[in-house]
């Protein structure tokens, strides 16, 4: 072999090493970047089932509000008012396609589920996606409050978000 | 320089290129483990444990129809000052009986239902635990979220009652 064949055979050989080397690198970083859009895309929907939890367990619809003296409206963020729930249960069965609630609750299911001193579950919003979806569930222990009888039970506002 | 000691010198810089690349991956990556942000998991059992507490307080008893923290007082008067409740609960129960019964009736559904590992306490300043619910096997329970507390004051005693709910991370 001529010297310089040996020569032109050594530049193959460290392009072809290198380009190997990129390669392996390539198939690295795309292997982890597949990896964390994954876990990207997983926390997000994390984030959305605990915002819609949120805006659940906040919804004026459905919170106890009591008014002071002077007029002062105060909303008791972790008690329902199951006179107001059987309401909006009422009027979201007469309105399926108020856009307005799944703006803000989407893909969800909300179940109050009343646990002492009775176990009753009220089903108040559910709107499922079609197709193939992922679940997150949240649970929030809510005071159940009854106007009527002034009285305070133990429920639990489960929330199901679909992604 | 010869021939030779260049294409060395040129291997050296190539390795160093690739090392520093590796470093800085590495770096990067090391960096963003989001370690001090609260898991969801974390997060919804803080939540559990911080909600339970005060649902727990504001449940209506069959005694008189009081509040569950309107009766930890008679309870604390029964148990720690050894004064007879006038309290009539349902099925004979007493105050103390009343908040142990629901509590075992709210925890079943809620923490055991969800298979939660927690320690549930009422207990006074300085007299001990009123009573204790645990959950938890042997000495697993290390790692806790933010427990869920709840402090009363009992005008009976004049001491500070405290309601704890601990879950496990």
């Amino acid at each position: 072999m001529k010297k310089a064949q040996i020569q032109m055979f050594e530049t193959i050989m460290v392009i072809v090493i290198f380009t190997v080397l990129i390669g392996i690198g390539m198939i690295f970083l795309v292997y982890d970047r597949k990896q964390s859009a994954t876990t990207d895309y997983d926390e997000a929907s994390k984030m959305t089932s605990i915002e819609t939890a949120l805006v659940a367990q906040n919804l004026p619809e459905i919170v106890y509000v009591t008014t002071s003296k002077k007029g002062e409206m105060n909303i008791d963020t972790g008690c329902i008012d199951i006179e107001k729930v059987n309401s909006f249960r009422t009027y979201l069965a007469t309105n399926p396609d108020d856009l307005w609630y799944f703006d803000r609750l989407s893909y969800s299911t909300i179940i109050l589920k009343e646990v002492y001193p009775s176990m009753r579950e009220y089903e108040i919003y559910s709107r499922e996606p079609e197709g193939s979806f992922s679940t997150h569930f949240v649970e929030i222990p809510v005071s159940v409050y009854y106007p009527v009888e002034e009285n305070y039970n133990f429920g639990i506002l489960q929330v199901e978000v679909y992604s | 320089m010869k021939k030779s000691q260049m294409e060395i010198m040129g291997l050296i810089i190539m390795i160093m290129l690739v090392l520093v690349g590796i470093l800085v991956y590495i770096f990067f990556k090391l960096g963003d483990d989001g370690s001090d942000r609260l898991s969801f998991d974390e997060y919804k059992k803080t939540q559990m444990a911080q909600n339970y507490v005060n649902t727990l307080m504001d449940v209506t008893t069959t005694c008189n129809s009081l509040q569950v923290k309107n009766l930890m007082a008679e309870c604390e008067k029964v148990s720690k000052l050894g004064i007879p409740s006038g309290l009539s609960c349902g099925s004979g129960r007493s105050p103390c009986e009343e908040i142990e019964f629901i509590t075992e009736a709210t925890i079943s559904e809620s923490l055991r239902d969800y298979s939660y590992k927690f320690v549930f306490s009422i207990r006074g300043d300085s007299s001990g635990d009123i009573f204790n619910l645990e959950n938890v096997d042997g000495f697993s329970c290390k790692n806790k979220v933010a427990p869920g507390i709840f402090p009363i004051y009992s005008s009976l005693s004049g001491r500070i009652l405290e309601l704890r709910l601990d879950i496990c991370s």
